[in-house]
Protein backbone atom coordinates (compact mmCIF):
# COMPACT_ATOMS: atom_id res chain seq x y z
CA UNK A 1 0.00 0.00 0.00
CA UNK A 2 0.99 3.69 -1.04
CA UNK A 3 0.07 6.22 1.19
CA UNK A 4 -0.44 9.99 -0.46
CA UNK A 5 -0.78 13.16 1.68
CA UNK A 6 -2.07 16.45 0.51
CA UNK A 7 -0.54 19.23 2.33
CA UNK A 8 0.15 23.26 2.19
CA UNK A 9 1.56 26.22 4.05
CA UNK A 10 -1.82 28.46 4.06
CA UNK A 11 -5.36 27.09 3.78
CA UNK A 12 -7.71 26.96 1.25
CA UNK A 13 -5.12 25.92 -1.81
CA UNK A 14 -7.57 22.87 -2.70
CA UNK A 15 -6.18 19.84 -0.56
CA UNK A 16 -9.52 18.47 0.46
CA UNK A 17 -10.86 18.79 -3.06
CA UNK A 18 -7.34 17.22 -4.82
CA UNK A 19 -7.48 14.57 -2.03
CA UNK A 20 -11.33 13.66 -2.39
CA UNK A 21 -10.75 13.68 -6.80
CA UNK A 22 -7.27 11.91 -6.38
CA UNK A 23 -9.03 8.60 -4.49
CA UNK A 24 -12.22 8.79 -6.45
CA UNK A 25 -10.15 8.25 -9.43
CA UNK A 26 -7.47 5.81 -8.26
CA UNK A 27 -10.98 4.05 -6.95
CA UNK A 28 -12.15 4.15 -10.60
CA UNK A 29 -9.35 2.84 -11.75
CA UNK A 30 -9.71 -0.22 -9.73
CA UNK A 31 -7.53 0.68 -6.74
CA UNK A 32 -9.01 -0.02 -3.36
CA UNK A 33 -8.49 3.06 -2.06
CA UNK A 34 -9.05 4.85 1.56
CA UNK A 35 -9.40 8.28 1.72
CA UNK A 36 -8.65 9.62 5.51
CA UNK A 37 -9.37 13.30 6.87
CA UNK A 38 -6.76 14.17 9.33
CA UNK A 39 -7.59 18.28 9.10
CA UNK A 40 -9.31 17.40 12.71
CA UNK A 41 -9.01 21.45 12.82
CA UNK A 42 -11.26 22.35 10.21
CA UNK A 43 -13.00 19.05 8.69
CA UNK A 44 -14.74 19.50 5.28
CA UNK A 45 -14.83 15.59 3.73
CA UNK A 46 -18.08 14.79 5.41
CA UNK A 47 -19.55 17.71 3.92
CA UNK A 48 -17.91 17.21 0.29
CA UNK A 49 -18.67 13.17 0.80
CA UNK A 50 -22.36 13.73 1.76
CA UNK A 51 -22.06 11.48 4.86
CA UNK A 52 -22.87 12.27 8.47
CA UNK A 53 -20.57 10.20 10.11
CA UNK A 54 -21.39 8.08 13.33
CA UNK A 55 -18.10 7.01 14.07
CA UNK A 56 -14.99 9.34 13.14
CA UNK A 57 -10.83 9.01 13.46
CA UNK A 58 -11.04 11.34 16.28
CA UNK A 59 -12.90 8.44 17.94
CA UNK A 60 -10.48 5.99 16.85
CA UNK A 61 -7.70 8.36 18.78
CA UNK A 62 -9.46 8.33 22.05
CA UNK A 63 -11.06 5.14 22.58
CA UNK A 64 -8.02 2.23 22.18
CA UNK A 65 -11.34 -0.43 21.47
CA UNK A 66 -11.79 0.89 18.22
CA UNK A 67 -10.52 -0.28 14.84
CA UNK A 68 -10.12 0.49 11.46
CA UNK A 69 -12.93 -1.15 9.85
CA UNK A 70 -15.25 0.89 12.60
CA UNK A 71 -14.34 3.50 11.07
CA UNK A 72 -14.49 2.93 7.56
CA UNK A 73 -17.45 4.36 5.41
CA UNK A 74 -17.76 2.29 2.10
CA UNK A 75 -18.70 4.16 -1.25
CA UNK A 76 -18.71 0.67 -3.06
CA UNK A 77 -22.40 -0.15 -3.35
CA UNK A 78 -23.13 3.99 -3.88
CA UNK A 79 -20.81 4.44 -6.59
CA UNK A 80 -19.53 1.11 -8.17
CA UNK A 81 -16.01 1.69 -7.04
CA UNK A 82 -13.51 0.10 -4.79
CA UNK A 83 -13.48 3.71 -2.58
CA UNK A 84 -13.54 3.99 1.31
CA UNK A 85 -13.26 6.64 3.70
CA UNK A 86 -13.07 7.92 6.97
CA UNK A 87 -13.98 10.92 8.79
CA UNK A 88 -12.45 13.53 11.39
CA UNK A 89 -15.24 14.86 13.29
CA UNK A 90 -17.20 18.24 13.21
CA UNK A 91 -18.44 18.01 16.73
CA UNK A 92 -17.28 21.29 19.05
CA UNK A 93 -16.09 19.19 21.68
CA UNK A 94 -14.51 16.38 19.81
CA UNK A 95 -12.45 18.58 17.88
CA UNK A 96 -11.66 20.62 21.28
CA UNK A 97 -9.74 16.88 22.38
CA UNK A 98 -7.61 17.66 19.78
CA UNK A 99 -6.42 20.98 20.32
CA UNK A 100 -5.85 20.07 24.06
CA UNK A 101 -3.98 16.93 23.62
CA UNK A 102 -0.93 16.61 25.67
CA UNK A 103 2.11 15.01 24.46
CA UNK A 104 1.33 11.46 25.95
CA UNK A 105 -2.22 11.73 23.92
CA UNK A 106 -0.05 12.80 20.80
CA UNK A 107 2.29 9.55 21.13
CA UNK A 108 -1.19 7.93 21.42
CA UNK A 109 -2.60 9.14 18.79
CA UNK A 110 0.52 8.84 16.69
CA UNK A 111 0.52 5.10 17.57
CA UNK A 112 -2.92 4.76 16.16
CA UNK A 113 -2.45 5.78 13.58
CA UNK A 114 0.34 3.96 12.90
CA UNK A 115 -1.77 0.46 13.82
CA UNK A 116 -4.23 2.40 11.13
CA UNK A 117 -2.07 2.30 8.55
CA UNK A 118 -1.29 -1.46 8.89
CA UNK A 119 -4.40 -2.49 9.43
CA UNK A 120 -5.47 -0.93 5.82
CA UNK A 121 -2.18 -2.50 4.41
CA UNK A 122 -3.70 -5.75 5.60
CA UNK A 123 -6.84 -5.31 4.19
CA UNK A 124 -5.67 -5.45 1.03
CA UNK A 125 -5.30 -1.06 0.46
CA UNK A 126 -3.76 -0.46 -2.75
CA UNK A 127 -3.98 3.23 -1.95
CA UNK A 128 -4.65 5.46 0.96
CA UNK A 129 -5.00 9.59 0.46
CA UNK A 130 -4.44 11.85 3.42
CA UNK A 131 -6.17 15.25 3.60
CA UNK A 132 -4.20 17.36 6.30
CA UNK A 133 -4.52 20.57 8.13
CA UNK A 134 -2.53 23.25 6.40
CA UNK A 135 0.74 24.67 8.37
CA UNK A 136 3.01 22.87 11.21
CA UNK A 137 -0.37 21.19 12.93
CA UNK A 138 0.96 18.04 15.20
CA UNK A 139 -1.92 15.69 13.25
CA UNK A 140 -0.37 17.25 9.94
CA UNK A 141 3.15 15.82 10.54
CA UNK A 142 1.15 12.52 11.87
CA UNK A 143 -0.34 12.02 8.50
CA UNK A 144 3.48 13.15 7.05
CA UNK A 145 4.97 10.74 8.09
CA UNK A 146 3.28 7.85 7.63
CA UNK A 147 3.30 8.77 3.81
CA UNK A 148 5.17 7.87 0.88
CA UNK A 149 4.42 10.98 -1.13
CA UNK A 150 3.47 13.98 -0.10
CA UNK A 151 1.77 16.80 -2.57
CA UNK A 152 2.20 20.68 -1.06
CA UNK A 153 -0.75 22.41 -3.14
CA UNK A 154 0.10 26.04 -3.63
CA UNK A 155 -2.44 27.91 -4.77
CA UNK A 156 -0.98 29.76 -7.65
CA UNK A 157 -2.83 33.19 -7.33
CA UNK A 158 -1.87 33.86 -4.26
CA UNK A 159 0.67 32.22 -2.10
CA UNK A 160 3.43 32.73 0.26
CA UNK A 161 6.68 31.46 -1.51
CA UNK A 162 9.15 32.42 1.37
CA UNK A 163 6.60 30.83 4.38
CA UNK A 164 6.22 28.12 2.20
CA UNK A 165 9.42 27.60 1.54
CA UNK A 166 11.33 27.39 5.08
CA UNK A 167 8.30 25.00 5.73
CA UNK A 168 9.78 22.97 3.07
CA UNK A 169 13.56 23.34 3.93
CA UNK A 170 12.44 22.83 7.72
CA UNK A 171 9.85 19.77 7.50
CA UNK A 172 9.72 18.68 4.72
CA UNK A 173 13.65 17.43 4.50
CA UNK A 174 13.04 15.47 7.31
CA UNK A 175 9.94 13.46 5.77
CA UNK A 176 11.21 10.10 4.03
CA UNK A 177 8.24 10.95 1.48
CA UNK A 178 8.60 11.63 -1.93
CA UNK A 179 7.68 15.31 -1.81
CA UNK A 180 6.48 16.99 -4.80
CA UNK A 181 4.33 20.56 -5.59
CA UNK A 182 0.84 20.81 -6.88
CA UNK A 183 0.28 23.95 -8.53
CA UNK A 184 -3.72 24.71 -8.47
CA UNK A 185 -5.96 27.06 -9.37
CA UNK A 186 -3.68 28.75 -11.64
CA UNK A 187 -5.17 31.25 -13.45
CA UNK A 188 -3.48 31.82 -17.07
CA UNK A 189 -4.25 34.89 -20.26
CA UNK A 190 -7.40 33.07 -21.23
CA UNK A 191 -9.54 32.20 -17.51
CA UNK A 192 -10.61 29.36 -17.83
CA UNK A 193 -9.17 27.83 -20.58
CA UNK A 194 -11.10 26.81 -23.41
CA UNK A 195 -11.73 23.01 -23.22
CA UNK A 196 -9.74 22.95 -20.36
CA UNK A 197 -6.93 23.25 -22.73
CA UNK A 198 -4.30 25.94 -22.65
CA UNK A 199 -3.62 27.68 -25.11
CA UNK A 200 0.42 27.88 -26.52
CA UNK A 201 1.09 31.23 -24.97
CA UNK A 202 -0.77 30.33 -21.62
CA UNK A 203 1.56 27.09 -21.49
CA UNK A 204 4.81 29.33 -21.87
CA UNK A 205 3.37 31.51 -18.66
CA UNK A 206 2.53 27.98 -16.90
CA UNK A 207 5.92 26.71 -17.51
CA UNK A 208 7.86 29.80 -16.44
CA UNK A 209 5.29 29.43 -13.07
CA UNK A 210 6.49 25.80 -12.52
CA UNK A 211 10.38 26.89 -13.52
CA UNK A 212 10.37 29.32 -10.92
CA UNK A 213 8.43 27.20 -8.45
CA UNK A 214 10.82 24.22 -8.67
CA UNK A 215 13.96 26.87 -8.02
CA UNK A 216 12.65 28.15 -4.97
CA UNK A 217 11.04 25.34 -3.59
CA UNK A 218 13.67 22.80 -5.04
CA UNK A 219 10.83 20.62 -5.37
CA UNK A 220 9.49 18.86 -8.53
CA UNK A 221 6.18 20.42 -9.89
CA UNK A 222 4.13 17.68 -10.81
CA UNK A 223 1.30 19.09 -12.57
CA UNK A 224 -0.61 22.29 -12.39
CA UNK A 225 -4.42 22.65 -12.22
CA UNK A 226 -6.59 25.26 -14.20
CA UNK A 227 -8.67 27.77 -12.28
CA UNK A 228 -12.31 26.02 -13.00
CA UNK A 229 -15.18 28.01 -12.25
CA UNK A 230 -17.26 24.68 -12.17
CA UNK A 231 -15.10 23.23 -9.56
CA UNK A 232 -15.84 26.52 -7.58
CA UNK A 233 -19.16 27.02 -8.46
CA UNK A 234 -20.01 23.43 -6.82
CA UNK A 235 -18.18 24.57 -3.78
CA UNK A 236 -17.72 21.68 -0.93
CA UNK A 237 -20.68 20.12 -1.88
CA UNK A 238 -19.75 17.18 -3.65
CA UNK A 239 -16.61 15.09 -5.14
CA UNK A 240 -16.65 16.85 -8.35
CA UNK A 241 -14.85 13.79 -10.62
CA UNK A 242 -17.56 11.48 -9.62
CA UNK A 243 -19.90 13.81 -10.99
CA UNK A 244 -18.04 15.46 -13.41
CA UNK A 245 -16.09 12.31 -15.18
CA UNK A 246 -15.42 13.82 -18.28
CA UNK A 247 -15.17 17.24 -17.34
CA UNK A 248 -11.30 19.12 -17.92
CA UNK A 249 -10.67 19.04 -14.17
CA UNK A 250 -11.40 15.37 -14.31
CA UNK A 251 -8.63 15.07 -16.50
CA UNK A 252 -6.21 17.17 -14.66
CA UNK A 253 -7.17 14.69 -11.41
CA UNK A 254 -6.42 11.58 -14.08
CA UNK A 255 -2.87 12.90 -15.14
CA UNK A 256 -2.39 14.18 -11.65
CA UNK A 257 -2.98 10.64 -11.02
CA UNK A 258 -0.71 8.73 -13.23
CA UNK A 259 2.38 11.08 -12.60
CA UNK A 260 2.02 9.80 -8.74
CA UNK A 261 1.51 6.52 -9.58
CA UNK A 262 4.52 6.77 -11.99
CA UNK A 263 6.98 8.31 -9.12
CA UNK A 264 6.62 4.78 -7.13
CA UNK B 1 74.63 -63.13 91.55
CA UNK B 2 73.68 -59.62 90.38
CA UNK B 3 76.09 -60.03 87.25
CA UNK B 4 75.57 -63.64 86.78
CA UNK B 5 71.59 -63.60 87.41
CA UNK B 6 71.59 -60.96 84.72
CA UNK B 7 73.73 -62.71 82.08
CA UNK B 8 71.18 -65.75 82.38
CA UNK B 9 68.32 -63.98 82.18
CA UNK B 10 69.72 -62.50 78.63
CA UNK B 11 70.49 -66.00 77.75
CA UNK B 12 66.84 -67.10 78.01
CA UNK B 13 65.67 -64.04 76.37
CA UNK B 14 68.08 -64.08 73.54
CA UNK B 15 68.27 -60.10 72.46
CA UNK B 16 67.62 -60.04 68.80
CA UNK B 17 68.32 -57.33 67.01
CA UNK B 18 65.74 -56.50 64.24
CA UNK B 19 67.09 -54.88 61.17
CA UNK B 20 66.08 -51.39 61.82
CA UNK B 21 68.18 -51.07 64.93
CA UNK B 22 65.81 -51.68 67.43
CA UNK B 23 65.46 -54.87 69.70
CA UNK B 24 62.73 -57.27 68.56
CA UNK B 25 61.02 -56.96 72.31
CA UNK B 26 60.64 -53.18 71.61
CA UNK B 27 58.64 -53.37 68.67
CA UNK B 28 55.29 -53.47 70.69
CA UNK B 29 55.99 -50.80 72.42
CA UNK B 30 57.14 -49.03 69.39
CA UNK B 31 53.87 -49.98 67.17
CA UNK B 32 50.95 -48.58 70.58
CA UNK B 33 53.57 -45.49 70.65
CA UNK B 34 52.92 -45.21 67.07
CA UNK B 35 49.59 -46.22 67.12
CA UNK B 36 48.83 -43.39 69.84
CA UNK B 37 50.04 -40.83 67.47
CA UNK B 38 48.59 -41.55 64.52
CA UNK B 39 45.22 -41.17 66.89
CA UNK B 40 46.46 -38.15 68.11
CA UNK B 41 47.13 -36.27 64.72
CA UNK B 42 43.69 -37.54 63.14
CA UNK B 43 42.32 -36.52 66.35
CA UNK B 44 44.44 -33.19 65.65
CA UNK B 45 43.11 -33.11 62.12
CA UNK B 46 39.51 -33.88 62.57
CA UNK B 47 38.78 -30.34 65.22
CA UNK B 48 40.58 -28.43 62.35
CA UNK B 49 38.34 -30.10 59.86
CA UNK B 50 35.27 -29.09 61.77
CA UNK B 51 36.48 -25.70 62.53
CA UNK B 52 37.05 -25.05 59.01
CA UNK B 53 33.06 -26.38 58.20
CA UNK B 54 31.62 -24.21 60.83
CA UNK B 55 33.61 -21.44 59.03
CA UNK B 56 32.21 -22.52 55.81
CA UNK B 57 28.98 -23.01 57.44
CA UNK B 58 28.90 -19.92 58.85
CA UNK B 59 29.48 -18.11 55.55
CA UNK B 60 27.05 -20.32 53.87
CA UNK B 61 24.65 -18.75 56.03
CA UNK B 62 25.88 -15.52 55.40
CA UNK B 63 25.29 -15.95 51.36
CA UNK B 64 22.09 -17.26 52.32
CA UNK B 65 20.45 -14.14 54.21
CA UNK B 66 22.02 -11.95 51.65
CA UNK B 67 20.03 -13.26 49.18
CA UNK B 68 16.92 -13.27 50.60
CA UNK B 69 17.83 -9.66 51.10
CA UNK B 70 18.70 -9.25 47.39
CA UNK B 71 15.62 -11.40 46.69
CA UNK B 72 13.52 -8.93 48.50
CA UNK B 73 15.07 -5.98 47.29
CA UNK B 74 14.61 -7.61 43.32
CA UNK B 75 11.18 -8.13 44.15
CA UNK B 76 10.24 -4.60 46.02
CA UNK B 77 11.73 -2.96 42.44
CA UNK B 78 10.22 -5.54 40.06
CA UNK B 79 6.81 -5.59 41.85
CA UNK B 80 6.60 -2.00 43.29
CA UNK B 81 5.91 1.41 41.64
CA UNK B 82 9.11 2.74 41.26
CA UNK B 83 10.38 1.27 37.85
CA UNK B 84 6.97 1.83 36.33
CA UNK B 85 7.05 5.37 37.59
CA UNK B 86 10.44 5.46 36.26
CA UNK B 87 9.10 4.37 32.67
CA UNK B 88 6.11 6.80 32.75
CA UNK B 89 8.29 9.87 33.56
CA UNK B 90 10.05 9.40 30.26
CA UNK B 91 9.24 11.77 27.74
CA UNK B 92 6.40 10.66 25.14
CA UNK B 93 7.36 10.62 21.55
CA UNK B 94 5.14 12.51 19.53
CA UNK B 95 5.45 13.05 15.05
CA UNK B 96 8.08 15.77 15.42
CA UNK B 97 10.15 13.70 17.72
CA UNK B 98 10.07 10.58 15.14
CA UNK B 99 11.10 12.95 12.83
CA UNK B 100 14.23 13.38 14.67
CA UNK B 101 15.50 9.71 14.65
CA UNK B 102 17.35 9.35 11.74
CA UNK B 103 15.73 7.88 8.40
CA UNK B 104 16.91 4.72 8.73
CA UNK B 105 15.94 3.50 12.56
CA UNK B 106 12.54 4.78 11.74
CA UNK B 107 11.35 1.83 10.55
CA UNK B 108 12.44 -0.21 13.44
CA UNK B 109 11.46 3.04 16.00
CA UNK B 110 7.60 2.31 14.46
CA UNK B 111 7.92 -1.56 14.99
CA UNK B 112 9.36 -1.30 18.63
CA UNK B 113 6.53 1.47 19.44
CA UNK B 114 4.18 -0.39 18.51
CA UNK B 115 4.95 -4.13 20.04
CA UNK B 116 6.43 -2.20 22.97
CA UNK B 117 8.76 -5.43 23.97
CA UNK B 118 10.28 -7.71 20.85
CA UNK B 119 13.84 -9.56 20.22
CA UNK B 120 15.29 -8.44 16.92
CA UNK B 121 14.14 -11.56 15.43
CA UNK B 122 10.38 -10.28 15.97
CA UNK B 123 11.14 -6.85 14.60
CA UNK B 124 12.70 -8.19 12.14
CA UNK B 125 9.45 -10.11 11.10
CA UNK B 126 7.56 -7.56 10.98
CA UNK B 127 9.92 -5.34 9.02
CA UNK B 128 11.12 -7.92 6.38
CA UNK B 129 14.88 -6.92 7.40
CA UNK B 130 16.92 -9.29 8.44
CA UNK B 131 18.11 -9.85 12.10
CA UNK B 132 21.16 -9.03 12.69
CA UNK B 133 20.09 -5.70 10.65
CA UNK B 134 17.39 -4.90 13.38
CA UNK B 135 19.58 -6.10 16.29
CA UNK B 136 22.11 -3.31 15.02
CA UNK B 137 19.85 -0.60 14.74
CA UNK B 138 17.62 -1.16 18.06
CA UNK B 139 21.15 -1.29 19.78
CA UNK B 140 21.42 2.45 17.83
CA UNK B 141 18.25 3.00 19.45
CA UNK B 142 18.87 1.85 22.91
CA UNK B 143 21.64 4.16 22.95
CA UNK B 144 19.49 6.97 22.24
CA UNK B 145 17.86 6.31 25.13
CA UNK B 146 14.13 4.86 23.15
CA UNK B 147 14.61 1.35 24.31
CA UNK B 148 16.75 -0.95 27.02
CA UNK B 149 18.19 -4.07 26.28
CA UNK B 150 16.72 -6.80 28.74
CA UNK B 151 18.42 -10.37 28.82
CA UNK B 152 15.38 -13.26 28.64
CA UNK B 153 16.59 -16.50 28.99
CA UNK B 154 18.15 -17.13 26.20
CA UNK B 155 16.80 -14.12 24.48
CA UNK B 156 17.23 -10.50 24.66
CA UNK B 157 14.04 -8.30 24.62
CA UNK B 158 14.40 -4.52 23.38
CA UNK B 159 11.64 -2.90 25.59
CA UNK B 160 10.62 0.61 24.23
CA UNK B 161 11.14 2.99 27.38
CA UNK B 162 9.13 6.30 26.12
CA UNK B 163 5.90 6.35 28.08
CA UNK B 164 3.49 3.78 27.68
CA UNK B 165 -0.06 3.55 27.30
CA UNK B 166 -2.23 3.53 30.01
CA UNK B 167 -4.13 0.34 29.22
CA UNK B 168 -0.87 -1.33 28.40
CA UNK B 169 0.58 -0.92 32.20
CA UNK B 170 -0.82 -3.93 33.51
CA UNK B 171 0.39 -6.50 31.28
CA UNK B 172 3.58 -5.18 31.72
CA UNK B 173 3.60 -5.75 34.84
CA UNK B 174 2.43 -9.24 34.50
CA UNK B 175 4.99 -10.49 32.21
CA UNK B 176 7.93 -8.00 33.08
CA UNK B 177 9.81 -9.31 35.59
CA UNK B 178 9.69 -12.89 35.23
CA UNK B 179 13.28 -13.54 34.28
CA UNK B 180 14.46 -11.86 37.51
CA UNK B 181 11.96 -14.23 39.72
CA UNK B 182 13.48 -16.98 37.54
CA UNK B 183 17.29 -15.99 38.24
CA UNK B 184 16.64 -15.42 42.07
CA UNK B 185 14.87 -18.92 42.08
CA UNK B 186 17.83 -20.76 40.59
CA UNK B 187 20.38 -18.47 42.46
CA UNK B 188 18.89 -19.79 45.61
CA UNK B 189 18.43 -23.04 44.31
CA UNK B 190 22.09 -23.15 43.53
CA UNK B 191 23.29 -22.24 47.19
CA UNK B 192 20.68 -24.63 48.69
CA UNK B 193 23.24 -27.12 46.91
CA UNK B 194 26.20 -26.10 47.73
CA UNK B 195 25.02 -26.05 51.83
CA UNK B 196 23.46 -29.41 52.09
CA UNK B 197 26.84 -31.08 50.21
CA UNK B 198 29.38 -29.49 52.69
CA UNK B 199 26.86 -30.28 55.81
CA UNK B 200 27.39 -34.21 54.67
N1 LIG C 1 -8.96 23.93 -9.48
C1 LIG C 1 -9.89 24.69 -8.89
N2 LIG C 1 -10.61 25.59 -9.55
C2 LIG C 1 -11.50 26.36 -8.93
N3 LIG C 1 -11.78 26.30 -7.66
C3 LIG C 1 -11.11 25.42 -6.91
C4 LIG C 1 -10.12 24.55 -7.47
N4 LIG C 1 -9.61 23.79 -6.51
C5 LIG C 1 -10.26 24.15 -5.38
N5 LIG C 1 -11.14 25.12 -5.61
C6 LIG C 1 -11.99 25.81 -4.62
O1 LIG C 1 -11.12 26.33 -3.60
C7 LIG C 1 -11.74 26.29 -2.34
C8 LIG C 1 -10.82 25.64 -1.35
O2 LIG C 1 -10.63 24.30 -1.69
P1 LIG C 1 -10.42 23.20 -0.58
O3 LIG C 1 -11.46 23.28 0.45
O4 LIG C 1 -10.20 21.93 -1.27
O5 LIG C 1 -9.04 23.76 0.01
P2 LIG C 1 -8.26 23.20 1.30
O6 LIG C 1 -6.81 23.36 1.01
O7 LIG C 1 -8.73 21.88 1.66
O8 LIG C 1 -8.70 24.25 2.39
P3 LIG C 1 -8.47 24.12 3.98
O9 LIG C 1 -7.01 24.47 4.18
O10 LIG C 1 -9.36 25.16 4.54
O11 LIG C 1 -8.81 22.76 4.35
C9 LIG C 1 -13.03 25.53 -2.53
O12 LIG C 1 -14.10 26.40 -2.49
C10 LIG C 1 -12.93 24.89 -3.88
O13 LIG C 1 -14.16 24.83 -4.53
MG1 LIG D 1 -9.49 21.14 3.50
Amino acid sequence: MKIIAFHSYKGGTGKTHLSANLATVLAQKGFKTALLDLDFRGPNLQTLCGIDANITINDLLFDPDLTGEDILVSFESQYKIPLFAAFASTDFRKMGDIVRADKKQRQRSLKRILRLRDELSDSGFDYTIIDTSPGVQMESIDGLVISDATCLVLKADDFDISGTKSMVTQLYSLLDSINYVVLNRVVAETCPPEHGVWSKSDIELVNQFEKTITEEMRMRVLTSIPCFCEVAREGSRSVFSLDHPDHPFSHHIKELATRILEGF
Amino acid sequence: MGQEDRLNEKDKKAPVETRSGYLLQEIPEIIAQNLQDVRDDIQKTNSSLQLMLAGIHKEIEEIKKLTRQSHDIFRQVAGSKVLRKHIETEDPVDSLDFLEVPPHLRRTFETIMLLKRATAKEVADRTGKSRPLESDYLNQLADRKFVVKKKEGKHVKFIFIRATEVEDEDEENNTNYNATEEFIRMRKMEVTNASNSSER
